[in-house]
């Protein structure tokens, strides 16, 4: 799946390609790793999920860093903890960001690594569905 | 009326329920997998919410996500469509406990009608006709005793069957034990549950449903017959009609009553279908689906009712407002089932991106369906595309009409059975009316023969 690139081409301009590539293809995320570097893509928009909350930030389509995805993986009611998410604060790996409320049961939606906090896609309160995009963390 | 119903389902009977929600002027909620993200009953609907991945047990079949999806969006329903949960008396009763309306009949009807052995049995104390058999048998010395009782050829079914599973035509009493054991490990092996009963084997029966609806207030109406023994190999129907062609008076009469009567013994509210084997005039019960079927359309475009708006009528507690005498069928109307299957290779399914799709119209021809061109078919699904149905006043006129329809149907990217549909219509035996269960199956044996 991984498009062939010349090795002498800048970051830059491979990101740029990269990018071009992945939004001609019907992914939703596409991750690539090589030898000194790593290039994630992932689609900011989904289908309309009217009644859910609109997207508070929009992410940078195109991320030259790592960046990890944390999605839902239940239906529910995204609820932010006592330390409410902070747009580009530095957070640890395991840290809390939210939980998703369903049937009475809370899912917790943590950091899978340490880095900075780069987009808040939902609100607090907001119906979230299953692979809702939640919060992006550039891994530092 | 009820406010708000999430369509627990997927495909063109999602989309049927969703128009149907919007000419009720009630709020629609679908839901879809990640496979389904570009689906039309998405697109059409007031809200959607991505239940899990492709797979149906991580999305259709995901009860904590549907319920909390149907709760965190303000829904007071679910409409459970066919296959999936739409049977599922424990998933009725979750509904209920978060206060939910299901929109079918009570999970306890549910219950007994799912388990055949039970729903003969009481189907018999209605005095419904059910086919010479037993309760569930626990061994095969009990099993031989009673095959010597109801006379062979006799048929072993499984209690939690469908779809043929754990099913045995035994012919010979030494061929019992075999296929009691067989029986009864298929059944186990598919529904988790080994238990088998014995019925005698009708030869070449017909197989003619009749379509009910019940309200929560006592009151029963059928709405005719419809005859599906156009099947696959499979058991799968691929051709229904509405009414059923050559048949008597006496034994329409008969199908009909039995099937109020039923309802009526056993409480039942909401649309249903009771499905049974016919032969010559002796008609027996087989089962009874407790939900909206595939096939209804043939039935709403004969009796201008609309099977769906009903149903959710019933469930928010209005009286039907009608009574048997107001209801007259016209007309004859007839469905084939377009599946992305490949008709000259077992009906093995298809799945991949379609071409251009194309559906016929013109006078007397409605298409449920929820594929357009470009769409996608997911390998994980049902093969069914889109159902055509052609409606006029007398059976010829219908047949014809359907020839035109489906040459003019155009699909691309997929084997389909719209060429088998077509073969069978330009049959002597179908334009007869003339046909069993056997008919289709003993076409594709001729074929390869």
């Amino acid at each position: 799946m991984s498009p062939e690139h010349p090795t002498e081409e800048e970051p830059s301009a491979r990101a740029q390609r990269l990018a071009e590539f992945f939004v001609n293809t019907p992914l939703l995320r596409l991750r690539i790793e090589r030898e000194n570097e790593e290039f994630e893509f992932v689609r900011s928009s989904f289908a309309p999920v009217r009644g859910a909350a609109e997207q508070a930030v929009m992410p940078d389509p195109v991320a030259e860093r790592p960046v990890d995805v944390l999605r839902a993986d239940v239906v529910g009611v995204l609820r932010f903890g006592r330390h409410v998410p902070t747009l580009g604060e530095e957070v640890a790996e395991e840290r809390e960001l939210a939980a998703i409320e369903a049937l009475g049961i809370r899912t917790s939606v943590r950091a899978r690594s340490s880095g900075r906090l780069s987009a808040i896609l939902c609100q607090d309160g907001a119906a979230v569905d299953y692979g809702r995009a939640l919060f992006e963390i550039e891994r530092g | 009326m009820l406010r708000k119903v999430l369509v627990a389902n997927r495909g063109e009977i999602a989309l049927r329920i969703v128009r149907a929600c919007h000419e009720l002027g009630i709020g629609s909620v679908a839901i879809f997998s990640e496979a389904d993200r570009d689906s039309t009953h998405v697109r059409v609907a007031d809200e959607a919410f991505c239940v899990g991945p492709g797979p149906v047990p991580r999305s259709y079949l995901n009860v904590p996500n549907i319920i909390s999806a149907a709760l965190v969006s303000g829904c007071d329903a679910i409409h459970p469509g066919y296959g999936f949960l739409a049977e599922n008396a424990r998933f009725a009763e979750i509904c209920a406990d978060h206060g939910l309306k299901f929109i079918g009949p009570r999970p306890e009807i549910i219950t007994a009608m799912g388990d055949k052995a039970t729903a003969k049995r009481v189907m018999a104390e209605a005095g419904v006709a059910t086919t010479p058999g037993t309760d569930i048998l626990a061994t095969v010395e009990l099993a031989r005793e009673a095959a010597e009782s109801v006379g062979y050829p006799v048929l072993l079914k499984a209690t939690a069957g469908g779809g043929g599973k754990g099913m045995r035509v035994v012919e010979r009493p030494e061929d019992l034990e075999r296929a009691f054991l067989g029986a009864t490990a298929e059944a186990e092996a598919s529904f988790k549950d080994g238990r088998v009963y014995m019925e005698k084997l009708i030869r070449d029966p017909r197989h003619i449903e009749v379509q009910v609806l019940a309200d929560e207030h006592g009151e029963v109406v059928h709405l005719g017959e419809r005859d599906c023994s156009i099947q696959k190999p499979s058991h799968q129907k691929l051709i229904e009609e509405a009414g059923a062609p050559n048949l008597s008076d006496r034994a329409r009469a008969r199908l009909h009553d039995m099937a109020v009567r039923a309802c009526r013994h056993v409480g039942y509210s909401n649309a249903g279908t009771l499905e049974f084997l016919s032969s010559g005039d002796d008609v027996f019960f087989m089962e009874m689906n407790t939900r909206i079927q595939v096939e209804h359309p043939v039935t709403e475009m004969v009796y201008g009712i609309d099977l769906v708006k009903e149903q959710i009528r019933i469930a928010s507690g209005e009286p039907l407002g009608y009574s048997q005498s107001d209801l007259e069928p016209r007309g004859h109307a007839i469905e084939c089932r377009i599946n992305a299957e490949d008709a000259r290779n077992n009906f093995a399914p298809q799945a991949g991106k379609l071409g251009a799709v194309i559906f016929p119209g013109g006078p007397g021809i409605r298409i449920d369906t929820h594929i357009f061109s470009g769409a996608s078919v997911p390998p994980y699904y049902d093969s069914m595309l889109a159902k055509v149905i052609a409606f006029a006043n007398t059976r010829e006129q219908a047949i014809a009409r359907m020839e035109r329809a489906l040459r003019e149907t155009l699909v691309d990217g997929v084997a389909t059975t719209t060429e088998m549909c077509l073969e069978i219509l330009g049959t002597e035996g179908f334009r007869s009316g003339v046909y069993d269960i056997g008919f289709l199956p003993r076409l594709l044996a001729q074929r390869v023969g």
